[in-house]
């Protein structure tokens, strides 16, 4: 892999990394600290459920 | 020490939730049809030294829930038995709210009641004295004006005199002997037996023995019983409205509500009105919204402008100018036209006319097999699915609000508005205007919003009719009196949304655009570049440099790991008009819809655009395929607006109907069919409409 060829590309590509970072633990929900679980109060129950 | 509670109760579209914001200082979503809030909210207040939670709960009728809202309201009631209790009640319809409050009281429960809308009742001659219904239910009553702050905090000196309401009712005898046998409270023993119509809940609402011995009764007793303990609440509300209520109500025949409505409300009548308001509104967005655009368009362009006479040529340079500023800029151009969506959508709601519209659309809805309720979350839809989705708690049938959840997606959201509104902007301008009032791009951009309401109504027949069967039950709903929004709250509501949108734009969209940029840079095709330095070589002429340095751009694009995913999707895309440049754009879509504009904007800018910046617009009227012909068309910028009025491509979306149907089956299901339905329609146009000869 070739390397940064000027301190601006360098900049340019941990911009992109946070970028890409902030974007993968968005879209996954992966967290850095933990957040408390919160259930949904109102879950449709299952419609196969036999009453 | 935990906070007490107080709890805000009352019959839906009573004023509980501007009751709340005016008691918390907060801007929570208000508005003029039932069903707005279906969720608990809360706020923390500090009263007389004390830490108060206040909490604003769904709408409800009574506490025998018939819709997933109303048991929010419900559960919570139950679960805080320790809690006061603000019984919202609006005094336009009092005998509603007063039966609520037979419901709500029990033993040990303190009570205070907000009456609501006086002012309003008092108009329509309803003379109510709180002081003689105060003295009456021996609880503190107090007539408020629910969006006055002062009048509003006087409630919360009211809660030390809250106490038990006094009630004469009149349970019948096997309430009675239900009660004793049962070892608990009249009030709590009437609760099962009118629960008892729910038997699939009502061991969780009313513990193990009392629930046992309501459903052991027979059917004939129960009805009976259910019939008594009805009456005797309705009983007891008419005789606390005699008492409150000093003159007689005047004969209200003739109200100005009611005569709107005799038009409004008209089968033709209401739908061509319906169309006028709603083709009015898209000429508006679509002419009346274009100098901000032109307006902000240029400051984009001013800003690229300006960085790269800050900055000297560099790769950093690059990715701020054809990344950041090109990726959130074009996205951004389209705020003034979802402010204007919104703020037309706020008035129509506020104003009690979308209930209208929900009343006049049943009679379609009910044709497909949904019930009327279901077009307000749809009606919400229009300007974003994931509080729809929520919305859908208000319909009682699971299957009804299934289908509606899993149709809605398909009303065209606000995120869509600025990708119709690029495509058709670059194909659809200066057409000739129809019958001679409305813009051609006004009326395409209609006719997207209108296909989008045939394709979720369609979507959910269908649904109705194969994998969700099941009857559908009647549409009771209450229509609002017709109320003149204050500018005040239509511009919180507006800003409240476009905020939303543009700190999605700084957050989503804005890391996208660096990361697509980071893909159309790299990696860099040293063929190419050796190849055009060695055609530079002895060039002189600046117009033929600059040929070059366009021809190595775009090269250098097309071998980019982007330009490669184009490539490769090209052949499933090419038959829909649309070349990898575009398809790069809808791969980026799937995120979040308004992302094809800034993921174009990149893509087209970095590829053509020199150092004169040229708007999106431009760039896209002017590009061109491989093969040298035009590349947006009449028909591929159609059969593009047709990908996007059915594809399912928002994330948050589908989190939600997961979040509410707690199974990753109903949203994958909800992706699948959405995103197949768009890509055959989009198919069938560009390819039928070639075959007749259109372009």
């Amino acid at each position: 892999m070739r390397m940064p060829s000027s301190a601006g590309e360098a900049i340019a590509w941990v911009i992109v990394a946070l970028a890409a970072i902030y974007l993968v633990t968005r879209f996954t929900g992966i967290r850095w600290r933990p957040k408390v679980l919160q259930k949904p109060d109102v879950p449709l129950s299952n419609l196969t459920k036999k009453r | 020490m935990s906070a007490s509670k107080l709890l805000l109760v009352g019959n839906p579209n009573s004023g509980k939730t501007t009751l709340f914001n005016a008691l918390a200082g907060m801007r929570a979503r208000t508005g003029n049809y039932p069903g707005i809030t279906v969720e608990k909210r809360s706020a923390s207040l500090e009263h007389q030294g004390k830490a108060l939670e206040l909490i604003d709960l769904p709408g409800t009728y009574s506490l025998t829930p018939n819709s997933p809202d109303e048991e929010v309201a419900e559960r919570e009631l139950r679960n805080c038995p320790e809690a006061n209790v603000l019984v919202v009640v609006d005094a336009t319809a009092i005998s509603r709210g007063l039966y609520l409050l037979t419901d709500v009281a029990r033993p040990g429960r303190k009570i205070t009641v907000a009456l609501t809308m006086a002012d309003e009742a008092k108009r329509r001659g309803i003379e109510i004295s709180a002081q003689a219904l105060s003295e009456t239910l021996n609880v503190p009553v107090r007539a408020v004006d629910a969006r006055d702050r002062e009048a509003a905090r006087a409630l919360l000196r009211d809660l030390e005199n809250a106490a038990e309401v006094t009630l004469d009712l009149d349970y019948p005898g096997l309430v009675t002997k239900l009660a004793r046998d049962a070892d608990v409270p009249e009030s709590e023993a009437a609760r099962a037996v009118m629960g008892a119509a729910h038997p699939e809940s009502i061991e969780e609402r009313l513990g193990d023995s009392l629930a046992k011995r309501a459903l052991a009764l027979a059917p004939e007793e129960l009805a009976a019983a259910q019939e008594a303990v009805a009456c005797a609440r309705y009983a007891c509300t008419e005789a606390l409205k005699s008492a409150a209520t000093s003159a007689p109500p005047k004969a209200t025949n003739d109200t100005r509500t009611e005569a709107i409505d005799r038009v409004l409300l008209h089968p033709i009548l209401g739908l061509l009105v319906f169309a006028l308001v709603m083709g009015l509104l898209f000429e508006g967005l679509f002419s009346g919204a274009d100098p901000f655009i032109e307006l902000i368009e240029g400051a984009v362009g001013s800003a690229q402008s300006l960085v790269r006479t800050m900055m000297g040529e560099s790769v950093l340079r690059d990715l701020i100018t054809d990344g950041v500023i090109a990726g959130v800029g074009n996205v951004v151009v389209f705020v003034p036209q979802i402010a204007m969506l919104f703020l037309a959508i706020a008035f129509l709601e506020d104003s009690g006319y979308l209930a209208r519209v929900a009343f006049l659309i049943d009679r379609v809805m009910r044709g497909i097999g949904l019930q009327g309720g279901a077009f307000v979350p749809m009606l919400s839809g229009f300007a974003c699915a994931v509080p729809a989705v929520m919305g859908t708690r208000t319909i009682a049938s699971e299957k009804d609000r299934l289908v509606t959840m899993l149709a809605l997606p398909l009303t065209s959201c606000s995120a869509r508005l600025p990708v119709y509104v690029l495509i058709i902007a670059v194909v659809f301008a200066g057409e000739s205007r129809v019958l001679g009032i409305f813009s051609m791009g006004a009326v395409v951009l209609f006719s997207m919003y209108m296909l989008s309401v045939l394709g979720a109504l369609g979507a959910a027949a269908i649904m109705r009719r194969t994998i969700l069967k099941g009857p559908t039950p009647p549409f009771v709903m209450e229509l609002p009196p017709y109320r003149m929004p204050t500018l005040g709250a239509l511009l919180r509501i507006t800003w409240s949304k476009v905020k939303g949108f543009l700190i999605d734009a700084g957050s989503v969209i804005l890391a996208l655009s660096i990361v697509l940029w980071a893909l159309l840079t790299y990696p860099v095709h040293e063929e190419s570049v050796a190849h055009y330095a060695a055609q530079r070589e002895g060039v002189t002429d600046a117009a033929e440099l600059e040929a070059i340095d366009q021809a190595q751009r775009a090269a250098l694009l097309e071998h980019s790991a982007a330009g490669s995913l184009g490539k490769a999707i090209e052949p499933i895309i090419e038959p829909l008009g649309m070349d990898w440049r575009i398809g790069v754009g809808i791969v980026g879509s799937f995120a979040a819809r308004e992302v094809l504009v800034s993921t174009l904007g990149i893509v087209f800018g970095s590829g053509e655009a020199d150092e004169e910046s040229e708007s999106l617009r431009e760039q896209l009227s002017s590009a061109t395929r491989a093969d040298g012909s035009q590349l947006m068309t009449p028909l591929s910028g159609l059969a593009l607006l047709i990908f996007f009025v059915f594809a399912c491509q928002c994330m948050s979306t589908l989190a939600a109907v997961k979040r509410e149907t707690q199974s990753w089956k109903w949203p994958l299901f909800m992706f699948g069919y959405m995103t197949v339905l768009a890509y055959v329609s989009a198919l069938l146009v560009y390819q039928v409409g070639g075959m007749m000869g259109f372009t």
